[in-house]
């Protein structure tokens, strides 16, 4: 395809730096833009001057993103407030610009940000820090909403009989719906207020293990011990684990007998797979 | 006179041979519990649009409801990435996307937009607007062609709300758009609320834009709400269709022939028999009881064009 022509070219970056900000990759539109103002390149009306024009696409690009992120963080909003929310929502987008030609693309570095931004000398579990763990959690979230999940699969695809038997030969792997996050703070009753509808208290600082997890279309962010949490981790990081192998892990992360390992797994992996949190590798 | 020779029929050429799918809505995420509990035959709508990215990399419930839809209704896959005009090079990953999810909706046809949305990596979201300069029409034309080559399809590509023009500007868009489809054989979505909306901001008649786009290029025509902000419009898609669109709506269908009609409504989005009572305005418009006017009035924040958060919606399974 032929080079695009200058002029074209020059008129979009100087838009596009007037609309985006500093964060715009300069380009050749500083030309223009150091040059001539609004007035000189759009034309503009008395009632409705070049600068009023300009200001529509402006202040839309904020406005419309920040409206997105509200949607995608729907908990953290309730938490801090619309006032707080959009002034974390504005930042991020000024100094982050989206690269991606999805929305959902958008969110995916806001729990980051949060956290590189938290004040100096505010500890990980401070009330500083809330909005960064909120955030992961609820990305999380619209990961797993979005990820190829097991609702197509038979009923009798759980394993539930291999179970009863301890079956060796049984494998279990982590869906692709599943998040597992070690956060510095409780936010169960946060997710049962926003249930509710209603606003939530600041949650308790406390290490937390969490799978959020999808199961008929529903997703849930289920507490989990941390011996079940080695067991996920052990799942994930190697593609699937046979029973065994995965007692195994857990009771070498954990410095327990496999035996009990594998006693407390066989009680709770129904429960779990049940729950979409793992399921049987095919 | 040889088949290539021969003048094509009129249901040939007209509309590039597809289909008047009749009246449509939006598929949005407010209404898929409606949907998934109601049966096909009761859904109101002879078709859906859906927004494109939504369902790009999406296999979760969104993917689960297209695919129920898909099984009794046809859809038209609309985007809002495109960047047909940007002088950024073809996201090539997104054309592989939208060509696989092409493959699985198996849609009546492909839009975009008459914009760009960004350059150097950055994607404003925004429906940008372009100087409409013989330059410009060929960078469009060259990269319409490359489009339709990855799709092997033809684009349908919409006229977008503008709120500036630049000096550079050669022509007017509907002049743009006519060379457009002359030089690549690409088809228009005739938005009448859009052409609405420009002409107010613009100053320009837009019954004279109606007659002056390819009628027979047209394949299908958006409806909308704008928000009324003094000395300008804005494409809010918030609230019912102006009554002054409404007779563009009429002139347009009777210039095309008939073409589908699809009811846009991305923000503030009624409930689904709500939805349907607007689509229902548009039914009535072409058998001429034109809808009662209504004010067009603001938003009660300030308003937002193009409003997009609706894509995230998160409707629970």
């Amino acid at each position: 395809m032929p080079p695009a022509d200058p002029e074209l070219a020059r008129l979009q970056y100087w838009l596009q730096q007037q609309i985006v900000g500093e964060a715009a990759v300069a380009g050749d539109g500083d030309d223009i833009g150091s040059q001539l103002g609004p007035q000189d390149i759009i034309r503009g009306s008395a009632g409705f001057v070049a600068r009023q024009r300009l200001a529509v696409y402006t202040r839309g690009y904020v406005l419309r993103l920040v409206d997105c992120l509200r949607e995608e963080f729907p908990m953290l909003r309730r938490l801090v407030g619309d006032q707080v929310f959009d002034l974390f929502a504005s930042a991020y987008i000024a100094g982050q610009p989206s690269q991606s030609y999805s929305l959902y693309g958008l969110g995916a570095g806001f729990a980051d940000f949060l956290e590189a931004t938290r004040p100096d000398g505010t500890g990980s579990r401070s009330v500083e820090a809330i909005p960064a763990n909120l955030a992961r959690l609820e990305r999380a979230m619209s990961e797993s909403q979005r990820a190829a999940g097991t609702e197509a699969r038979r009923a009798d695809d759980l394993p539930i009989d291999a179970l009863l038997h301890a079956s060796p030969d049984l494998r279990l792997s982590v869906p692709d719906t599943v998040r597992l996050l070690h956060l510095e703070f409780d936010f169960a009753a946060v997710l049962a207020a926003t249930a509710r509808g209603a606003r939530p208290e600041q949650p308790p600082a406390r290490e937390t293990r969490v799978a959020v997890a999808r199961c008929r279309y529903r997703v849930c962010a289920h507490p989990v011990t941390s011996r079940h949490f080695a067991l996920l981790q052990a799942l994930d990081r190697n593609g699937g684990l046979s029973l065994r192998e995965a007692a195994a892990a857990v009771a070498s992360a954990t410095s327990e007998a496999t035996g009990a390992v594998l006693a407390d797994l066989m009680v709770w992996l129904p429960q779990a797979i049940a729950e979409g949190i793992c399921c049987a590798a095919i | 006179m040889s088949g290539d020779d021969a003048p094509r029929s009129r249901s040939e050429s007209h509309r590039l041979g597809l289909p008047n799918l009749g009246d449509g809505v939006g598929l949005r995420a407010r209404h898929f519990p409606h949907l998934l509990s109601t049966p096909p035959a009761s859904w109101g709508v002879d078709w859906f649009e859906v927004i494109s990215e939504n369902f790009l990399g999406n296999f979760g419930y969104a993917a689960h409801v297209l695919e129920h839809v898909a099984a009794h209704r046809p859809i038209a896959m609309h985007g809002v990435s495109l960047s047909i005009g940007s002088v950024a090079p073809l996201d090539r990953t997104y054309l592989r996307e939208l060509r696989s999810l092409a493959e699985r909706v198996r849609p009546a046809w492909v839009s975009d937009h008459l914009c760009w949305t960004g350059v150097a990596g950055i994607n404003t979201h925004d429906l940008l607007p372009l100087p409409l300069t013989e330059a410009c029409l060929t960078h469009v034309a060259d990269r319409v062609r490359a489009v339709q080559d990855c799709l092997d399809r033809p684009l349908i590509l919409e006229n977008p709300s503008t709120y500036l023009e630049f000096y550079a500007s050669q022509m007017p868009e509907w002049e743009f758009l006519g060379r457009l489809t002359e030089m690549t054989g690409c088809g228009l979505l005739l938005d009448v609320n859009n052409v609405y909306v420009s002409s107010v901001n613009h100053g320009f008649d837009p019954s004279a834009y109606l007659e002056a786009v390819p009628a027979e290029r047209v394949v299908q025509i958006h409806l909308a709400g704008c928000s009324d902000c003094g000395a300008y419009l804005i494409d809010t898609h918030d609230q019912p269709v102006a009554a002054p669109v409404w007779p563009l709506y009429v002139h347009a269908q009777e210039r095309t022939g008939g073409v589908a009609t699809l009811l846009e409504w991305d923000a503030a989005i009624p409930d689904y028999p709500d939805l349907l009572a607007e689509l229902g305005k548009g039914k009535a418009a072409r058998e001429g009881q034109l809808p009662a006017a209504e004010p067009i009035v603001g938003t009660p924040r300030e308003p937002v064009s193009t409003p997009l958060s609706h894509q995230l919606g998160h409707a629970a399974g």
